[in-house]
């Protein structure tokens, strides 16, 4: 678990270098996806790959916004690089696999499962979003 | 106010945030956020992922139309990251307007030199390997495929323009061989290799865009990123199947 973490944080780093993010967020961009990737894997066990995505999509979206008002930055900036881990390939190359074989029921399930995940990733980032957007809709009302 | 500068400005900022892969309403809301500072009637910035406009109207001047066309687009957050620095600093009155300009046109193309992202590419794959959960004998045959990967993508940059056409020619390139090193160490993880070196071509930025254009309710480009991201996944798919078959990864 911990090796995996790590490799959460250089992926996620890695990630930001190849979208050409600026160098002083790399290190916070990659603790976001760290952070991100540790909770999922407490979380999987428990209550399964979609619930952990959302559970872990959460926490990535929300740390992305707390930094980006941080540091003035476009949220984007943290958001990209930060959910590359949850991005469903593995869903995607079982589905492609499974069905190469003929498997066309297990084929079925990966799709489905991936479609899942998608589906976790854009929720929980709309729940997020919505939250820090209502919070600066009131910010600009008042002043 | 020179408000033919105002509207260039505004539309380089628009055309370098739109080029870079930024979302669509932060495009139109940094537009509109440079026009607003002329204190003019009227101001309206409009933005879709293939191109930008802007209006700019008062009673006591001629209205200024803009329309530029956006043909190419690729990701580079560092550059989204610079136009808001700009923006902000212009609309807080610490830049005039001419050295907002000029530095916009001042942007650097490129954070990174081309080996060093290159380089994160592979540590991308190779450490990807380890968050799937493979061993370091994973981790190490991953960075092969990132090579290889490499080398796919520099003599795709070269020959091929299509960008569906490049996605699949990679993944076949990747799947052959992480079939092939599987081959060679039967106790290297096939799926995880082959997960970890598409990672790179992945539509995570078209993903998130998609979800956070359609909540502010541009439905338009949601839309158009949606499918964007539909089509990459598709032409990855094609070729690992591709890259499977070839290799007889599979048996049919």
């Amino acid at each position: 678990m911990i090796l995996q973490t790590i490799g959460a944080l250089i992926t996620v780093i890695a990630c930001s270098v190849m979208l050409e993010a600026p160098k002083k967020t790399l290190i916070y961009a990659g603790l976001v996806g760290a952070g991100g990737w540790l909770i999922y894997l407490l979380c999987v066990n428990a209550v399964g790959v979609v619930s952990a995505t959302f559970i872990s999509g959460v926490f990535i979206a929300l740390f992305s916004h707390l930094f980006a008002r941080m540091f003035q930055s476009p949220v984007t900036v943290f958001l990209i690089p930060g959910f590359i881990p949850l991005v469903p390939g593995a869903g995607m190359y079982n589905t492609v696999y499974q069905f190469m074989q003929g498997n066309a029921a297990l084929s079925d399930f990966y799709l489905r499962q991936t479609i899942q995940i998608a589906g976790m990733i854009a929720l929980s980032i709309f729940v997020i979003d919505s939250l820090f957007r209502t919070h600066s809709k009131r910010n600009i009302n008042q002043s | 106010m020179n408000y033919k500068k105002l509207m260039d400005t505004a539309m380089l900022a628009g055309e370098v945030m739109m080029k870079s892969g930024a979302e669509t309403y932060r495009v139109e809301d940094t537009m509109h956020r440079i026009l607003r500072s002329a204190n003019v009637q009227k101001t309206e910035a409009f933005a879709i992922t293939t191109g930008i406009f802007a209006t700019l109207d008062d009673p006591a001047i001629d209205s200024i139309t803009m329309i530029r066309r956006i043909s190419e687009r690729g990701i580079n957050l560092n550059n989204i990251w610079q136009v808001n620095q700009i923006s902000r600093d212009y609309c807080d009155g610490r830049l005039t307007l001419d050295e907002a300009y000029d530095s916009l046109k001042g942007i650097r193309q490129h954070e990174y030199k081309h080996w060093f992202v290159n380089l994160n590419i592979v540590l991308l794959i190779g450490s990807f390997a380890l968050v799937l959960g493979g061993s370091l004998l994973d981790m190490a045959l991953s960075a092969i495929v990132g090579i290889v990967l490499i080398t796919a993508m520099e003599f795709e940059k070269r020959y091929i323009f299509s960008s569906f056409i490049k996605n699949v020619l990679s993944s076949t390139c990747i799947a052959i061989v992480a079939v092939g090193l599987h081959r060679v160490y039967p106790a290297a993880h096939q799926d995880i290799i082959t997960i970890a070196g598409m990672i790179p071509m992945v539509p995570g930025t078209a993903i998130t865009n998609a979800i956070r254009d359609t909540l502010q309710g541009d439905y338009m480009s949601g839309g158009a990123k949606a499918l964007e991201a539909f089509v990459i996944a598709a032409s990855i798919a094609i070729g690992v199947a591709f890259g499977l078959l070839l290799l007889g990864g599979i048996q049919l």
